[in-house]
């Protein structure tokens, strides 16, 4: 069973290389607005849930694909640990 | 939610938590302030605004706790406030029955089935008309459909997922949301951000957050009125490229109006601890059509996200020959499609008929194909591509590029959204031949020099900033928005703009002034939003409510003093009658005239004058010795004129209708002058009484204009036989005013043309063409355009709400005319030989 810190780090390095190369991994905190700030929106949620699925071996639902799910690293690591715990 | 850039805790040293929330209270109160002397929207919009300020003060009080029942509380005393306890009362019986009807037991699709059903039943019942729904107050529909239309699907959808969510005080907060109560177009706001955004200890800075949105909102209310007033142009008006151009610009530039409102709203929400994103962001700045679509009403964005794209992606995928963009590609159209069809649903609800034009499908579609376009360019790779740093000159450059050519498509595409038809906006076109070439050419250059310059440089777009904004000083925030209130409300004072020179001067009194209806004629070619917004037209009900017009303030066909005819007058003042109409006496004489009493045969050595026109002239609202028309009677009179001045005006009247009366009643009194009172609205009146008489199939004596009205299938609702009608309408206006000026001239009667100005403000243009078209038909014409200029136009008008002349300016027209109109009959009095002392 991965540890939400594992989950986190993953979920991080992967925002970095895919969404946000060259910015400093300190930039990118738990808390960073990713919804708010623009990076994410309907199309690179749709590819980091492919990512996530795929990654974590787990299924996202249409409705989870929301602000409070998606809103920063630290739901998204929420939601993949919840997931992998049910 | 997404933590909101709001400090939790004051820093240490700054002002305690109750001087910063009454310094929100202050400048909450200024912005109110703001309201009043620019006339933002409507009275009603004030009241809210009052009763908010009032309400926050009180709710700083309240235990947080009871913070949520407070802001229920408030809401619903704003709702009986400003539509009226019964109206109000139904709205929570109508409400609380649908919301009692899908909470019961069953299971989730049940209960969507149920909503559907209701929503659909009621909006039936709502389109049906007074035939089924007489009983209930014409106000009520748009508000409920504004406060269930879509909130209602989406509550349930939060309701399946967490079923702990049906609380009454908070259900009730979601679907009775206090602003909700004046502005029907309303943000799409998702039960879950509401329930999830609530923050009852929210600290100042949020409220704080909240007054700056509504200043923005402010802001962007009187920049629209400013392009109302001075840039937007009707289709029938443009004759030019560079006349296109400004239509174009008018029409798209006219959506501040709504994101004026939506950042009232939400700011409004913040206040009370709802911490709500925003609504929009410098849409006017996209810098593609799906950065447009990301940007301009977000909320809307999210929700078809949430409700659409997302769950068709999701059943999409699972059928791998359509691969990765396939699923995407079809998901997006359904938006589009979905989104064409809702707003259709919109308009339903809140105006109570279908808009199914092809121009809106056309808009929807194309913006979607764009959308579409775009997504497959930048999906070729997953990743944004963003990175740090600050952008480079070239890549300023490249999306200043983008920003202007995208700026340039929704002006186009905005165009096509704000005409009646297909072949009316292609009209517009060919009207400027050369423009669609030069701007498909600025197009291609501003993209390829775009790519070009991104092509020479290996650097990337910068990436959005990642760190939450910094909350900054409240005081230094507070003291900016303080400052611009400040300015804002020392802006509107008669005293301060007086003397900042006539051109400034002129434009601040005409933001300030409420003259939102300074052509109706436009109106009905403004597009989606501002149709949707006008609600005088589609609400009287609304309208009433919003304006505090009272309900005993009525129209003259809603009177005793008028009956209907068959015939091809609408209707006529009733002999003898003798009543109150908008606050005044009003009279009728033998003849149904509104004036004195008067002997069919003229008496020896007397002029008569016949006055011919609609309520300005019959007087609508001042008391019967207080028309102009009398004034100058009695002026004449004065002056030793032996004149008789006979009113045959009937408020409502067309320009067909004046011609008729002339014919029929006029004549038979042997007028020596007929003096015909026109305005620029004469145009827009006469398509809607001519859209009447189709549709109801009245007769027509006129052969020639039984022939030109021919090609119109009296079946077609009257609003579309009025769009059709409109390309006729100068030249059956000019033939209208050719007819009177030879009908009087061959009965031996001058033709006089007054022209009155409306108060509600027209433009110099119209009012040429207008006094062009009474020239040429044969009339002397009395340019009355400037009577009113030096008065404010609130002394003039009979109320806020009606903007007849009062007695007043019934005076003003008396004095303007009295000294031409002198001369005129004296003239008069020499032709025929007789002597004025007999």
């Amino acid at each position: 069973m991965q540890t939400k810190s594992e989950i986190f780090r993953r979920v991080h390095t992967y925002m970095l290389q895919q969404l946000l190369p060259g910015v400093a991994a300190e930039e990118l905190t738990a808390e960073t607005p990713l919804i708010e700030s623009g990076v994410l929106d309907s199309m690179t949620i749709l590819a980091l849930r492919a990512w996530l699925e795929e990654e974590f071996d787990i299924e996202l639902a249409s409705h989870e694909l929301d602000f409070e799910a998606f809103g920063n690293l630290e739901s998204i690591t929420a939601l993949v640990s919840r997931k992998l715990t049910a | 939610m997404s933590p909101s850039p709001v400090a939790p805790q004051p820093a240490p040293g700054s002002l305690p938590s109750f001087a910063l929330r009454g310094w929100v209270l202050l400048q909450l109160a200024l912005l109110v302030g703001v309201a009043h002397t620019f006339r933002l929207e409507t009275r009603g919009a004030l009241e809210l605004l009052l009763l908010a300020t009032a309400g926050f003060a009180v709710y700083q009080l309240v235990p947080a706790a009871w913070r949520l029942r407070a802001f229920v509380a408030l809401s619903l005393v704003a709702y009986g406030q400003i539509l009226g306890l019964w109206a109000t009362a139904l709205l929570l019986l109508l409400g609380g029955g649908v919301l009692g009807l899908v909470h019961l037991p069953g299971s989730w699709q049940g209960r969507l089935a149920v909503a559907i059903g209701l929503l659909g039943m009621l909006l039936w019942v709502r389109m049906a008309g007074p035939e089924l729904s007489d009983r209930i107050p014409s106000a009520l529909w748009p508000i409920f459909g504004a406060l269930f239309m879509f909130r209602l699907p989406l509550y349930l959808e939060d309701l399946r997922h967490n079923p702990e969510i049906a609380r009454l005080p908070s259900t009730l907060g979601y679907f009775f949301l206090l602003p909700n109560v004046c502005f029907p177009l309303f943000p799409v706001i998702d039960s879950k951000r509401f329930r999830l955004g609530f923050r009852p200890e929210a600290p100042p800075e949020l409220a704080q957050k909240g007054l700056g949105w509504m200043l923005r909102g402010v802001t962007h209310l009187l920049l629209y009125r400013l392009v109302y007033h001075h840039v937007t142009l009707a289709p029938s008006e443009v004759g030019s490229a560079a006349e296109l151009l400004r239509f174009m610009l008018g029409a798209y530039l006219l959506y501040l109006r709504v994101s004026g409102q939506f950042h009232l709203i939400v700011g409004l929400l913040l206040l009370f601890g709802f911490d709500l994103p925003a609504t929009h962001r410098r849409y006017f700045l996209a810098s593609s059509l799906s950065d447009f679509w990301r940007r301009i009403n977000i909320y809307w964005k999210d929700f078809m996200a949430r409700s659409f794209f997302f769950p068709c992606h999701d059943r999409l995928r699972r059928f791998p020959a359509l691969g990765v963009r396939g699923p995407v590609v079809l998901a997006t159209g359904w938006v589009f499609f979905c989104t064409w069809a809702l707003h259709a649903y919109q308009w339903a609800w809140l105006t109570g008929s279908w808009t199914f034009g092809w121009n809106d499908a056309l808009f929807w579609g194309w913006l979607g194909l764009l959308v579409i376009v775009d997504q497959l360019r930048d999906s070729g790779s997953p990743a944004r591509r963003l990175t740090a740093g600050r952008p480079s000159p070239r890549q300023r450059i490249a999306h200043g590029l983008r920003v202007a050519r995208t700026f340039l498509l929704l002006t186009v595409l905005w165009s096509l959204w704000s005409t009646d038809s297909l072949s009316q906006w292609l009209d517009l076109w060919r009207r400027a031949p050369g423009l669609a070439p030069a701007l498909g050419g600025l197009y291609l250059a501003a993209s390829g020099l775009a790519a070009w310059l991104e092509s020479r440089g290996t650097d990337t777009p910068a990436a959005p900033r990642l760190r939450a904004p910094r909350a900054g000083s409240f005081p230094l925030r507070a003291a900016g928005t303080t400052a611009a209130l400040l300015a804002l409300l020392a802006l509107g004072q008669p005293r301060i703009y007086g003397n900042l020179g006539p051109a400034a001067a002129g434009a601040i009194e005409l933001i300030a002034s409420s003259r939102l209806n300074a052509a109706d004629a436009r109106t009905l070619e403004r597009g989606y939003y501002e149709n949707l917004m006008a609600v005088r037209q589609h609400n009287p009900g609304l309208h009433q409510a919003y304006t505090g017009r009272p309900a005993s303030w009525l129209r003259i066909d809603q009177v005793a003093a008028w009956r209907p005819l068959e015939s091809l007058r609408m209707g006529e003042l009733v002999p003898g009658a003798d009543l109150e109409f908008k606050g005044a006496r009003l009279t009728v004489n033998e003849h149904g005239l509104r004036d004195r009493s008067y002997s069919l045969a003229k008496p020896r050595g007397t002029v008569r004058l016949a006055y011919l026109g609609s309520s300005h002239t019959m007087g609508s609202g001042v008391a019967d010795d207080e028309t102009f028309e009398n004034l100058l009677e009695d002026h004449l009179l004065r002056a030793g004129l032996p004149v008789e001045s006979l009113n045959f005006a009937v408020a409502g009247h067309s320009v067909m209708e004046d011609r008729i009366v002339l014919e029929q009643e006029a004549l038979a009194f042997a007028p020596d002058l007929v003096v015909q009172v026109g305005h620029t609205h004469d145009l827009r009146k006469l398509g809607r009484y001519l859209a009447r008489v189709v549709h109801e199939k009245r007769p027509i004596p006129y052969p020639e204009l039984r022939q030109q009205l021919a090609f119109l299938d009296p079946a077609a609702p009257p609003r579309v036989l009025e769009q059709r009608l409109r390309p006729l309408l100068p030249e059956l206006l000019a033939r209208t005013y050719h007819e009177i000026a030879e009908t009087a001239g061959a009965a031996g009667a001058e033709p006089l043309f007054v022209f009155l100005p409306l108060l509600e403000g027209e433009r110099p243009r119209e009012i040429d063409d207008l006094l062009t078209r009474a020239r040429r038909a044969g009339f002397r014409v009395f340019d009355l355009r400037h009577v009113y200029r030096d008065h404010a136009v609130t002394e003039l008008v009979l109320a806020p709400w009606d903007y007849h002349p009062n007695a007043r300016a019934h005076q003003l027209v008396a004095e303007a005319l009295r000294r031409d109109l002198e001369a005129e009959t004296r003239k008069l009095f020499d032709s025929i030989g007789a002597d004025p002392s007999i």
